[in-house]
Parts: C-alpha cells; sequence; structure tokens
C-alpha cells in the first residue's frame, strides 16, 4: 500500500515541472474522435499549443491546409473552420456551454496540472495501486487517481450531469527533465465520444509569439450563434 | 482491413492541387501569349506558366521532381519544411509521396487514396474530395483554361487566380519558373491564410507506368476512411 506521505511528495514534485515549463508548450499531435454522438471520422494531424494556467490552442491541420482551429483563453472560446469560412466565439462559455473557464479547464487536462488541496490529499484513498484524491472546487467535482510514479492516471471532471469528463493518461513523455502526458484520452460521462491525443513531439516554446493562442475569425467569414452549432451537432446526433 | 464511410467530411482543402496544377492533363499552350504585366484570361487550352512544362509532358507522358514543402506553422512559430517527390502522368494521374513519414497522395479526377502511416489510415477519396484537391489542375484541362486569369509578374513569374466559384472562394497562386521554363517554385495561401510554398527540383520526363502506379491499396491493419 501506498504511503500518503511519498505519493503526494511525488506528484507535487512532477506537478511542479510541469508547471514549471507550462507557461508555452508546443506539440504536434495526432488526434482520433471517437463515438456515437459524432459518427466516424478520420484521425487527423493537429497542432497544440499551451499556456497556463487558462490557455490553449489545438489547430487541425495537414499539408493540404487547416481543418479546423480551436482556441480557449479563460472564458472565452473560439473555433473556426477555414473550409466553410464559419467561425464561432463566446465570450463567456459559462453562458452557452455551462462551463466556466474553458481555457483553465483545457489547460489543466492537457498538461495534468490538476492541485488537490492539502485536505483532499488527507481524505485520499487506494484503489489496487493508485491513490484516489478528490475535492470539490467552485461547484464543480474533481478526482485524480495517482499512480506510485507520481503520475495521474485518471482525472475526471464533473460539474453537472451532461458537463463531466474523464481523462485517462495513457502515456508520458519528458520535456526538459518534466514528464508531459503523452497520450490523453478525454471520454465523456455517457461516454457518447472519446477523444484520443497522441503527442508525437512535445517541446517547450522558448520565444512564444503573444498571438500564438489568438484565433482570429476573418472578416467575411460566416460567424455562428451557439444555437446554431447546437442544433447541427443535434441533427448529426440523430443521423 | 477495416472499411468506414463518413457521410459528410470536407477533409481536403483546396489548394492541395496547387502542385498538381502545374501539369497533368494540361494540353501545349498553342496561341497562348505573355501578357507582361496584364491581366488576362488564359487560353483555353493552357496557361502560359505551364506551357513549356505541358509539351515536355505531352511528348513523354509522365514527369517526376524533387519537392520540398515550405510553411511556417503561426501557432508553434515554426518554419515546416518536408522533402519528397512529386509524380505526375497523363492524362490525369498525381502521386506525391514524403519518405520520412510515408506519407502517400494518389489523385485522379475519378478519385484518389492519402495514406497516412502516422495515423494508421487510408482516405479513400471520392470525386467530390479528389476535385477539392484537384481544383486548380482542372482549370487547366482543355475548355477550363479560359475560367483562370493569369499575368505575367515577370519573365519567369506568374499569378495565376482562380476566380470564385459556387464552393470556392477566388484564389491566388504564384508560379516561379526555371530556366527551362519548368515550374521551380508554386506559392499560395492555404486556408488559414498562412503561405506555404513548394519547390520542385531535377525534373525528369519518362515513358508513363498507366494507371495501376497510381492507385494506393492499403496495407494489412491500416484503417480506411471513404470520403466522398
Amino acid at each position: 500500500m501506498l504511503e500518503l506521505g511519498p505519493a503526494a511528495a511525488r506528484y507535487a514534485r512532477a506537478l511542479a515541472r510541469r508547471e514549471a515549463m507550462g507557461g508555452a508548450v508546443d506539440a504536434e499531435v495526432s488526434a482520433w474522435l471517437r463515438g456515437d454522438a459524432v459518427g466516424q471520422i478520420p484521425g487527423m494531424h493537429a497542432t497544440l499549443a499551451v499556456s497556463g494556467p487558462d490557455a490553449f490552442r489545438l489547430r487541425v491541420d495537414s499539408m493540404f491546409g487547416v481543418a479546423l482551429d480551436c482556441a480557449a483563453h479563460g472564458d472565452s472560446l473560439a473555433a473556426y473552420v477555414p473550409s466553410r469560412r464559419m467561425g464561432i466565439r463566446l465570450d463567456a462559455a459559462v453562458d452557452s456551454l455551462g462551463l466556466r473557464s474553458p481555457g483553465a479547464l483545457g489547460y489543466r487536462v492537457l498538461s495534468a496540472s490538476w492541485r488537490p488541496p492539502a485536505a483532499a490529499w488527507a481524505r485520499a484513498t487506494t484503489q489496487d495501486s493508485l491513490r484516489v484524491v478528490s475535492w470539490e472546487e467552485a461547484g464543480d467535482s474533481l478526482s485524480i487517481a495517482i499512480g506510485a510514479n507520481g503520475l495521474p492516471r485518471t482525472a475526471a471532471f464533473h460539474r453537472r450531469p451532461g458537463v463531466s469528463v474523464r481523462a485517462t493518461y495513457r502515456g508520458w513523455t519528458f520535456v526538459d527533465g518534466a514528464a508531459w502526458p503523452a497520450m490523453v484520452e478525454l471520454q465523456d460521462e455517457a461516454g457518447r465520444f472519446k477523444l484520443i491525443l497522441k503527442l508525437t513531439r512535445v517541446w517547450r516554446n522558448e520565444h512564444p509569439a503573444p498571438e500564438r493562442l489568438v484565433l482570429r475569425i476573418p472578416d467575411g467569414a460566416e460567424r455562428l450563434e451557439w444555437s446554431q452549432v447546437r442544433r447541427a451537432i443535434e441533427r448529426a446526433r440523430g443521423l | 482491413m477495416k472499411v468506414v464511410t463518413r457521410a459528410v467530411v470536407r477533409f481536403l482543402p483546396l489548394p492541395a492541387a496547387l502542385l498538381v496544377a502545374l501539369g497533368a492533363g494540361v494540353r501545349p499552350a498553342a496561341g497562348v501569349t505573355d501578357h507582361a504585366g496584364a491581366t488576362t484570361p488564359a487560353a483555353a487550352d493552357g496557361l502560359a506558366s505551364a506551357r513549356a512544362f505541358a509539351r515536355r509532358l505531352l511528348a513523354n507522358g509522365r514527369a517526376a521532381a524533387t519537392i520540398e514543402r515550405r510553411a511556417l506553422d503561426p501557432v508553434t512559430g515554426l518554419a515546416r519544411s518536408a522533402r519528397g517527390r512529386l509524380t505526375l502522368e497523363l492524362p490525369d494521374r498525381a502521386l506525391l509521396e514524403f519518405p520520412a513519414t510515408g506519407e502517400r497522395i494518389a489523385l485522379r479526377s475519378d478519385g484518389g487514396e492519402w495514406l497516412q502511416p502516422a495515423l494508421q489510415q487510408m482516405l479513400r477519396l471520392g470525386p467530390r474530395s479528389a476535385a477539392a484537391g484537384l481544383r486548380w489542375w482542372e482549370l487547366l484541362l482543355p475548355g477550363d483554361g479560359s475560367r483562370f486569369v493569369e499575368r505575367a509578374l515577370s519573365a519567369r513569374r506568374y499569378a495565376v487566380v482562380s476566380p470564385s466559384t459556387e464552393d470556392f472562394a477566388a484564389d491566388t497562386a504564384w508560379v516561379s519558373l526555371d530556366a527551362q521554363g519548368l515550374p521551380a517554385e508554386l506559392e499560395y495561401r492555404d486556408s488559414s491564410d498562412s503561405r506555404v510554398s513548394y519547390r520542385f527540383s531535377g525534373w525528369r520526363f519518362q515513358r508513363p507506368r498507366g494507371r495501376s502506379s497510381f492507385l494506393l491499396v492499403p496495407p494489412e491493419g491500416v484503417r480506411v476512411v471513404e470520403l466522398p
């Protein structure tokens, strides 16, 4: 059985290293989206940029161009499909998605930067060989399961029914001495979708351009409302 | 081999075909004159920027070159470069190969294949997806050249404009020729307005080998995704 102290210490050390480099980390990604809610679509190449504590950008591209560009910073979220010249920008995602600070959530998921309070460590339990730490945070329920190496195996985020995500960290790589997630699976609580991200190359961006995380929807592009996107998703589910 | 069908995926942004725009299927540009500084609809049977290339392609049936793709990634700030090989063959065939990644793309007027080893998949392109990739090339086909507007920027550099259509906005490519009049560089802005360039070298013209060499077969275990 794991000792609480050493596990927490190992986790804290690894987390500190990730957070130290998390100000600007870039990666090349292979991504697969699976599930009944999305049908079957091809795997994709993407470029990922994260910047702690609350920003990320994911750009699905190939040698032929960009299929989808999405970015989140704090409470705002934007996405753009260049081939259709359609985009959406939600400046307060909580009002439409019911999701507070998608930028922070995305950063935490992608960098595995989960920070349980000390009291949560005191209540930690053991499941198989994992230490499970659960806590409440601004009305959200969070839980991480940590392996003996001090790295999280899973992280679960639950706000309310319909807004729950489970991240499974299936592989890690080392960047400048910090363990960084190399393979992440994201799944909703109902199992309707699964997003698999395999980071094929990860590096610290030594000279990040200020605009690298800023998604600009071009003038003249069609700007969608969230209600339109939601109806499109519902139609897709009905196919 | 798993085969899945995706009903509505427009996965091939249009500039794919700027590579193949240079050549397969073009006819000699007889009657086309240079229009230095002037914007003039290209002749229906070819563009001045492709004249020398088309002549040699027609004489041999097949052309191949080493290519280098360069693009600046606006997210990471890194200049990306990929070296590969382009093969074109009459009447309607193009093959792109990138040995470093194993990525291969075959395009024909009836469709094509896109093998992506890193994703363990092969996209099987139907005519619609291939058309998106072949937009520029199609406009060089006999009878379609009139839909282009070509402008000579200098003796060896041209801007080729594809006017807007129902499906695509107007777009421009810049073609530079070498001393023999063969394509040396092709530049365009992709769908996200990032500048992309392809450099060509070592053009070789050979006898055609037939459609089978432009037909990709999925390796064992590779997922095949059908695109319309």
